[in-house]
């Protein structure tokens, strides 16, 4: 070896080079492994996991903001708001634009902003999130907006936003049409989509606001922001490279799509003046025009508020409200069922007219009970003393239990369902707005399956009878009392009842919302003329039982008197309205429509526990049918006098 | 060999300087993309480059026997400046490395870095390879009093490199395999003691090395983020500036330690195996140098050398790219910084002048 260094004196210079670069050739091994090892891990990441680490990187800097959209209004048909959204002020608090953290919560306390628990809560919110993301702090006043206003130039990190909250102008009157909004709820993961809304969104949570939540909530809009590793927006940075837009991930702006208005047809003068009437009753009326099935009153009471609802209302305030004995978030206009009791005469005689069972000269007559051949059993009369011989334009006139017993019993229960059916007795008008119930109207096939113990399935010829005065099985909403009411008033042609007339999108596209199909029953146009000539009885002539009320009647209504029986009467004894507890005494009921030759309204009226139909809902009928016309000629004079102007 | 080119006279060898100039440029640029993105921001980066490059050909120069009769002396003067620090040592976030000495702060612990191989080589090559068990001893003692005075600073990572590279000489002298496979067994029986005088924060590290993801926003996060911006980088990277991990600051420390990440993000695999190929070009020509050294003590530290630029390389872009644990030590020549580049740059000044002594030898 040439290069033998002249210093290397000793004899296993050789062996100590031989050992020295075999040992130098193995570190090189190493450090060639080494490097393989490097390439195969770069390798695996920029090529086996790029796409996954691509949309990493991505996901790291894209953060998307929902826009709420706002909430579609709900109007009256004269285009009077009943559901709006308004604005609230709420404080919101962003830890990264905040100089002293402990002032600002020090000054929150002070002055009432928070409690310690809430603190707490906001303190632990903090901790898990961005600095620079913004937490809401509390729902102000508008004293304490004014307080923060003045003290803002030294609270750093705190700032103000408007948010919206639902409103309902008329409160009460349309809580149980409308519905209110709560928080989303477990449940409600099945019928909406979630996706669609924020973790604090409100959504219907009963009667409209409920079934139309789809059209009311509209679409959440999506803003795509750049953030840096704080999370501040950098909104300079451009992303926009060839390989971000192959994979679809542009910045973009999705704008939020508006829920859409609901016109309904309810008339908020005539809902108003029906819940002055009610006041401090509890029942249910109900205005619908028969032409249409637009339905003008939809009103139950007791009522609610509905405002506490949407910013949300706590639980001591929803259990008074649910465990009233009153119960006053029941629907009863839709949800209640009652005996439609004598409010049934007239569609008994249009039925028996039908199967020329009786005509206009048929008398039956009244010794103030009646009885089945072969029974001792007395179905008594309301009129103790009995009415005498009665035929049927007195039979409606004056209710002549009697008279009914033996038309019921002439009819059979088979024909009397199957003619009432066709009046929507028994089915369910569902339409949209809550939950609604179909009420029983009673046969002997419903009989068979309603009840499970064969002993009880067996149909009496005595259920017939009372069938006949609205009473026994029978049961039906007050919704479906005025439907049927409806049909007779136009003289066997049923619309459906529809609440909502039309729906508008933001950009003022307005749609009807189709009702469903409706169709004229077969049925001789003369006993329509005989029953509403008896119906007239009731109202306009000196025997009939709601005259007193409408003496002084200027529309030509005719009508219905009706007593609903909560409980039956022992076969000996009478009932003493006095000697009853309230809520065993009897319901009282009426329906009227009008004018009789073409009629335009029709209203129905129900008061729980009121006795006669007279006392107190033929009144409230008549008010609510003298207000619509008022209402009908002073908007005849706005509209004279704008063409007038014109 | 009788043409000397002007490489070889005034600035050393070709290829460290090729390399080096390189790696130093593409450093300004990535450290440019990472930082504040202004000229100025790397100008003082730029003047230690110089420094370096000046340091590196002054010590090329200077004849290995004069460098090798300092060994001792500049080992002793290591240990007392270990000591030093410790009294008046400069704290900079929690460690105290640092010498104020006005103009600039002196690190003592890259000092030791090269004083300790130096000194090994020395000793070995002055007991004529002859290595008793007491000279064994020694050697050890060599190697861990300076180490663990680095440690206790704290830097975990200047520690292990200064120990990595004096067990490297004892491979190199031919210490038995029986002896190295030993060594390996008590470091596994110890681990559980290890284990205990580690800081809780390197103990994290471990842990989160082993499974990243169990904490992805704390310990983990580091890793997690570097292993995106490479791999979201790809084949040819986001390009220079648009590197979406390193512009929106979810990239750590992105212009030190983890700068390894900003090329893969913007400059994508290609970038990154021209990094690795200048570094391997660096690295291979150091072994070439110490196959062909004459003497002991210039073969012994060369390799030692060799083995230093190795581990600070390899150890750098293990923790980046998640296959080794995270240990704060910067990418030579790229990471914002002049320190380690100073010791490096005279490391290989020294390789150069061992180099230049065979040549003189040859003739």
């Amino acid at each position: 070896m040439l290069q033998e260094n002249r210093s290397d004196k000793f004899k296993n210079v050789k062996l100590e080079k031989l050992i020295f670069q075999r040992r130098l050739f193995i570190a090189l091994g190493f450090v060639v492994i080494a490097f393989l090892f490097v390439l195969f891990k770069l390798y695996q990441l920029t090529i086996t996991e790029y796409g996954t680490l691509l949309s990493s990187s991505q996901d790291n800097q894209l953060r998307i903001s929902a826009v709420l959209a706002p909430r579609g209004l709900i109007k009256d048909r004269n285009g009077i708001i009943l559901a709006r959204n308004d604005p609230y002020w709420s404080l919101t608090y962003t830890p990264e634009l905040a100089e002293n953290q402990e002032y600002v919560f020090n000054w929150l306390l002070e002055n009432n902003f928070l409690d310690q628990i809430k603190l707490g809560d906001l303190k632990a919110l903090i901790l898990r999130g961005l600095s620079f993301s913004t937490f809401p702090v509390a729902v102000l006043s508008e004293e304490q907006t004014a307080i923060f206003a003045v003290n803002r130039y030294k609270l750093a990190g705190l700032d103000v936003s408007e948010n919206l909250y639902r409103h309902y102008p008329y409160g009460p009157i349309t809580a149980h049409v409308i519905g209110y909004v709560g928080a989303i709820a477990p449940e409600d993961n099945t019928r909406l989509d979630l996706t669609n809304y924020l973790m604090d969104t409100r959504v219907g949570r009963n009667g409209l606001e409920y079934y139309q939540e789809k059209l009311l909530h509209g679409d959440l809009g999506r803003s795509t922001f750049i953030v840096n590793s704080r999370g501040r927006v950098i909104r300079d940075f451009n992303i926009q490279s060839d390989e971000e837009l192959a994979t679809g991930s542009i910045i973009d702006n999705i704008p939020p799509v508006d829920g859409e208005s609901i016109e309904l047809t309810l008339d908020i003068h005539l809902q108003e003046l029906a819940y002055s009437l009610l006041e401090g009753l509890r029942g249910a009326v109900v205005a619908i025009k028969p032409k249409t099935g637009e339905i003008l009153v939809l009103a139950s009471s007791p009522t609610f508020d509905p405002n506490p609802f949407s910013l949300g209302i706590s639980q001591s305030e929803f259990d008074l409200l649910l465990y009233d004995d009153s119960r006053p978030l029941y629907s009863r206009a839709t949800s209640g069922t009652y005996p439609p009791g004598s409010t049934i005469k007239p569609f008994l005689a249009l039925a028996a007219l039908e199967l020329n069972l009786i005509d206009q000269e048929t008398t039956h007559f009244c010794s103030g009970s009646y009885s089945l051949p072969g029974n001792d059993h007395q179905y008594r009369d309301w009129l103790e003393t009995g009415h005498g011989n009665v035929s049927l334009s007195r039979s409606i006139a004056q209710s002549c239990d009697v008279f009914y017993y033996n038309l019921a019993t002439d009819l059979g229960i088979e024909n009397i369902s199957s003619f009432l059916r066709q009046f929507g007795f028994g089915s369910n008008l569902e339409f949209g707005i809550g939950v609604t119930q179909s009420g029983i109207l009673p046969s002997v096939e419903w009989k068979r399956d309603y009840f499970s113990n064969p002993s009880d399935q067996t149909w009496f010829p005595g259920e017939t009878v009372i069938t006949g005065i609205g009473q026994g099985y029978f049961s039906a909403t007050p919704l479906q009392i005025a439907v049927a009411g409806s049909i007779l008033a136009n003289r066997g042609t049923y619309v459906p009842p529809k609440l909502i007339n039309g729906v508008m999108d933001v950009m003022g596209n307005y749609r009807t919302i189709a009702s469903g199909e409706g169709y004229t029953l077969d049925i001789n146009n003369e006993h329509f003329e005989t029953v509403f000539n008896a119906m007239d009885m009731v109202t306009h002539s000196n025997i009939g039982s709601a005259y007193s009320i409408f003496s002084d009647d200027e529309h030509n209504v005719i009508g219905k008197t009706g007593t609903a029986q909560v409980i039956s009467i022992g076969q000996d004894e009478e009932y003493i309205e006095e000697d009853i507890d309230e809520n065993l005494r009897d319901h009282g009921l009426f329906f009227g429509f009008a004018p009789m030759e073409d009629p335009e309204i029709l209203v129905l009226a129900i008061i729980e526990n009121s006795g006669s139909g007279s006392r107190f809902a033929a009144p409230i009928v008549k008010e609510v049918i003298d207000s619509y016309f008022e209402d009908l000629s002073s908007d005849e004079e706005e509209v004279l006098a704008l063409n007038y102007a014109r | 060999m009788q043409d000397k080119s002007f490489f070889d006279e005034i600035l050393g060898d070709k290829i460290f300087l090729f390399s080096f100039l390189l790696l130093a440029i593409l450093g300004l640029f990535v450290q440019f993309s990472a930082g504040a993105q202004t000229i100025v921001s790397i100008e003082s980066q730029g003047i230690k480059v110089l420094v370096a490059l000046v340091a590196y050909s002054l010590i090329s120069r200077v004849r290995i026997n004069q460098i090798k009769v300092i060994s001792p002396w500049l080992y002793l003067g290591a240990i007392l400046l270990l000591l030093l620090v410790m009294v008046v040592g400069v704290t900079i976030n929690g460690a105290t490395r640092w010498i104020d000495l006005f103009f600039f702060r002196f690190q003592p612990s890259e000092l030791a870095k090269l004083a300790l191989p130096m000194m090994l080589a020395w000793y070995i090559d002055y007991r004529q390879f002859k290595l008793s068990i007491i000279d064994f001893s020694l050697i050890f003692l060599a190697i861990f009093l300076p180490a663990s005075l680095i440690y206790q600073q704290p830097d975990f990572g200047t520690s292990m490199l200064v120990i990595l590279s004096g067990l490297a000489i004892l491979f190199f002298v031919g210490i038995g395999w029986r002896f190295i496979f030993g060594l390996l067994l008590v470091l596994l029986i110890a681990s559980p003691s290890i284990w205990q005088i580690l800081e809780p924060y390197q103990r994290s590290r471990l842990l989160t090395f082993i499974n990243p993801s169990s904490d992805p926003l704390g310990a983990g996060y580091n890793i997690i983020q570097s292993q995106i911006a490479i791999g979201s980088g790809g084949l040819f990277g986001k390009g220079w500036l648009n590197g979406s991990q390193v512009q929106l600051e979810f990239l750590p420390e992105q212009s030190t330690d983890f700068i390894f990440a900003v090329i893969g993000e913007e400059f994508g695999l290609v970038g990154l195996l021209i990094l690795l190929s200048l570094y391997f070009l660096m690295i291979g020509r150091c072994f070439v140098i110490s196959i062909n050294a004459n003497g002991t003590y210039s073969r012994i530290l060369s390799a030692s050398i060799t083995m230093f630029l190795f581990f600070a390389v390899f150890i750098n872009i293990g923790m980046v790219i998640g296959i080794l644990p995270v240990v704060g030590v910067p990418l030579p020549f790229i990471s914002q910084g002049g320190t380690s580049m100073l010791t490096i740059m005279l490391a290989l000044g020294i390789i150069t002048s061992i180099d230049r002594d065979r040549k003189v030898n040859l003739e």
